[in-house]
């Protein structure tokens, strides 16, 4: 559908989120709190102190993100940024780890088969949406554009 | 930040990632350099044994001379499955085959010992393996779980260098101190995996003097690939035909009755590397199938010594482990105070294979106790109860892996038998539980647990009940298990045939072999139905073709203490040297009926 001359947008422009996009923010933060709160304490069978730390600071710091987004307050954004940009390194820095072992195993080992592609996958499945994909997302949502007018 | 500076920053990640991806593989890998030519690896062992027995060593082949492999080769003289002495030469093979074998003789330790004159061919004579040097790569060191699966094994040693001084380990030396698949222990021996890479780097430190500090300080680990020239080919190529079947089979019947005990009772684990019995807590369901398989063996081919064997066993069994379980007529077999189906079920169908090739009141009665037991402990849904509480006299209401399987063909061999219908009843509603209802849940079509006993007792049944659930259940398991099932060039060993989900784990060779019995069923049954069996045919061929490579035949026999015990024997895998009694069981139970079914089908023909 074409846009009509001369009408605004009215989707709002970098880190100028409306308040339905920060509940909507908030309610991802604090759920990927929740999650990474249950893995690092619930699901992993034993205690390794940097996994529990970085594990939990994270999770304090989306849990602080997204209480602030839920409740509009001033500093969400800023907080939303550093949360989504601690996560979305934590989670390159992953990906790239894991990427790099199975090319490793794979020169060491030739191909690494169907077994190995099953299990990069599967982790890939785990780690990317939540450790990539939202936070970039969320970063993406809060970052300013890049066009100079727009609001800041 | 803004969108910009994000979307740059995610796509140059993505990039430096799969620039980095495409280094390490390159780092890791080794580029196999070349290999003697067969002439000039005959000539090197005619000539160590030359050396060794006195005599003028024979002229190298015309290649020999100029051959050079990418690093130093290993001279190692061995003597009852144990390194005696060893040389690390040069990388030329001739000059280090010569120094080889005058520091050989010229060392009293080795001349000394009992086997160093003995004749070549001679079983417990010194045997000589040449470690051909191939190629190096680094070690990933610090990674845990990475680092231990650093070193491929049976193809890869591992090298440390400090101030200037090496020490090696060769692949056949880690073989044979059960190195491999000792890496990461997993609470199920089965899927442990890799090398414990620290162990072997402070061994191979102190070796030159050194601890693994100073390894760590300022030397390097590396791995090396290479290639060992030995008498004893492990794994050894074999065609897939009848009469190399029928051979591999009467050989393990013959392995497993070479250490049974004038008792009845069998070598529950056999050691290579010892030349005798491993203590270990004695199994009842493996003694009891072994069992079925000497009987089997002597009803299909012919094996009187075999028959006799299972006769032992079965007498064994009679006379130190059956008990009354309920009624007077119900005889259960116990075994370290505890009553499990599985027991009672194996020797069950021993006693009916046992039968099947002719009568013996004794184990008739046998038969019969244990047939009534099976039949009492059946559930109303058609499930069978798996224990049974001497104590108390009453079943136990549990489920155990394979039991259910084993009671179903038990009973279906014993109906064959004994032509009694109540086992039928039995085994007919068993079934219709384990091919039906008791496997149709939500994924079901993509999980499967060993059904080898399932799919062989349905096999067995496809004869006398009307089960078409049964075929789809087995055919089912069998597709799932083609796409599992290694072509070549998949690992990197010659493990076509074998099943697995990823190269990083060894192949066990058991699972092959129990699997390829039910598909032999499988196969059976699908044929009786007229459907297609050239894929089941294959599958079950590259399984035959992995067991037939990998059995003791005769088996790296400078590892074993003894050459002759071993002969016949099937370890767990191609990195271990132990044999336990129901790996021949399985892996010589499907090669004979194979070879029944590739003899009647020509003899149809």
């Amino acid at each position: 559908m074409r846009r009509r001359e001369g009408t605004a947008r009215k989707v709002p422009r970098g880190g100028a989120a409306t308040p339905e996009r920060r509940r909507v923010l908030g309610a991802v933060d604090l759920a990927l709190a929740a999650l990474l709160l249950f893995m690092v304490w619930g699901a992993l069978p034993a205690r390794w102190w940097p996994v529990d730390t970085i594990g939990t600071l994270l999770a304090l710091l989306l849990g602080a993100a997204g209480v602030g987004f839920v409740q509009g307050a001033p500093w969400a954004r800023r907080v939303g940024i550093a949360a989504g940009a601690v996560t979305l390194g934590v989670g390159l820095v992953l990906v790239t780890a894991l990427a790099l072992t199975v090319s490793h195993v794979a020169g060491l080992y030739g191909p690494v088969g169907q077994g190995g592609a099953l299990i990069l996958f599967t982790v890939a499945l785990l780690v990317l949406p939540y450790l990539v994909a939202l936070p970039a997302a969320q970063l993406w949502v809060l970052a300013r554009s890049d066009d100079p007018k727009a609001p800041r | 930040m803004t969108r910009r500076l994000l979307a740059r920053l995610l796509g140059g990640w993505a990039l430096a990632t799969l620039v980095a991806c495409v280094a390490v593989w390159s780092w890791s890998r080794i580029d196999p350099g070349p290999m003697p030519s067969h002439a000039t690896g005959r000539w090197a062992l005619a000539a160590l044994d030359a050396a060794r027995l006195g005599r003028e060593p024979p002229a190298p082949p015309a290649d020999a001379a100029s051959f050079r492999a990418t690093g130093p080769v290993v001279v190692i003289a061995w003597w009852r499955g144990r390194a005696i002495a060893r040389h690390v030469g040069t990388e030329s093979l001739v000059d280090t085959v010569e120094a080889a074998s005058r520091a050989f003789a010229s060392d009293e330790d080795v001349t000394g010992l009992a086997g160093w004159s003995l004749p070549e061919g001679d079983p417990q004579a010194v045997a000589h393996t040449v470690t051909v040097h191939r190629g190096e790569g680094p070690v990933w060191l610090g990674v845990p779980f990475v680092e231990s699966l650093g070193v491929v094994p049976r193809k890869e040693g591992l090298r440390v260098t400090v101030d200037g001084r090496d020490a090696w380990i060769t692949p056949e030396e880690l073989l044979a101190q059960g190195f491999y698949d000792r890496g990461v222990e997993t609470p199920l021996p089965d899927l442990s995996f890799g090398v414990p890479i620290d162990r072997l780097v402070d061994r191979l430190a102190r070796e030159i003097g050194s601890e693994a500090a100073d390894v760590r300080e300022r030397g390097t680990v590396r791995r090396f690939r290479a290639d060992t020239i030995a008498k004893g080919t492990w794994p050894r190529k074999v065609e897939v035909t009848e009469a190399a079947l029928r051979e591999a089979a009467v050989e393990g019947a013959r392995f497993l009755l070479r250490h049974q005990r004038v008792d009845g009772s069998y070598t529950y684990i056999y050691s290579g590397r010892a030349g005798g019995p491993r203590p270990d807590a004695y199994n009842m369901p493996r003694h009891a199938g072994t069992t079925y398989f000497l009987a089997q063996v002597d009803r299909l081919h012919g094996m009187p010594e075999a028959r006799a064997g299972a006769r032992r066993a079965l007498g064994w069994i009679l006379r130190h482990h059956v008990r009354r379980c309920g009624s007077p007529e119900s005889w259960c077999v116990e075994m370290h105070g505890h009553v499990e189906m599985g027991s009672s079920a194996l020797a069950a169908l021993a006693a009916a294979e046992y039968l099947a090739g002719g009568d013996d009141p004794e184990i008739r009665r046998m038969l019969d106790g244990l047939t009534a037991f099976m039949r009492s402990m059946q559930r109303e849904d058609g499930e069978m109860m798996h224990e049974y509480d001497l104590r108390n006299d009453r079943p136990v209401d549990v489920q155990y892996l394979y039991y259910s399987g084993e009671t179903a063909f038990a009973l279906l061999r014993a109906h064959a038998v004994t032509g009694d219908e109540r086992d039928l009843a039995v085994a007919r509603k068993l079934m219709r539980h384990l091919t039906g209802a008791g496997w149709d849940f939500l994924g079901s079509r993509y999980y499967y647990g060993e059904e080898h006993w399932t799919c062989i007792a349905a096999a067995e049944a496809s004869d006398r009940i009307e089960m078409p659930e049964a075929l789809d259940f087995c055919g089912r398991w069998a597709a799932f298990n083609r796409e599992v099932q290694y072509r070549e060039g998949e690992t990197p060993w010659p493990a076509s045939g074998a099943y697995g989900v990823g190269p990083l784990v060894v192949p066990r060779l058991t699972p092959v072999a129990s699997r390829t019995e039910a598909f032999i069923s499988t196969h059976e049954m699908a044929r009786r139905a007229g459907h297609d069996t050239t894929e089941l045919r294959a599958q079950v061929e590259r399984g035959l073709g992995m067991l037939l490579r990998w059995r003791w035949d005769p088996g790296p026999t400078h590892l074993f203490a003894d050459p002759e015990g071993a002969h016949g024997g099937l370890p767990g895998s191609p990195v271990e040297l132990e044999v336990r009694n129901d790996y021949v069981q399985h892996a010589a139970s499907a090669m004979i009926r194979w070879a029944d079914f590739l003899e009647r089908e020509r003899t149809r023909d």
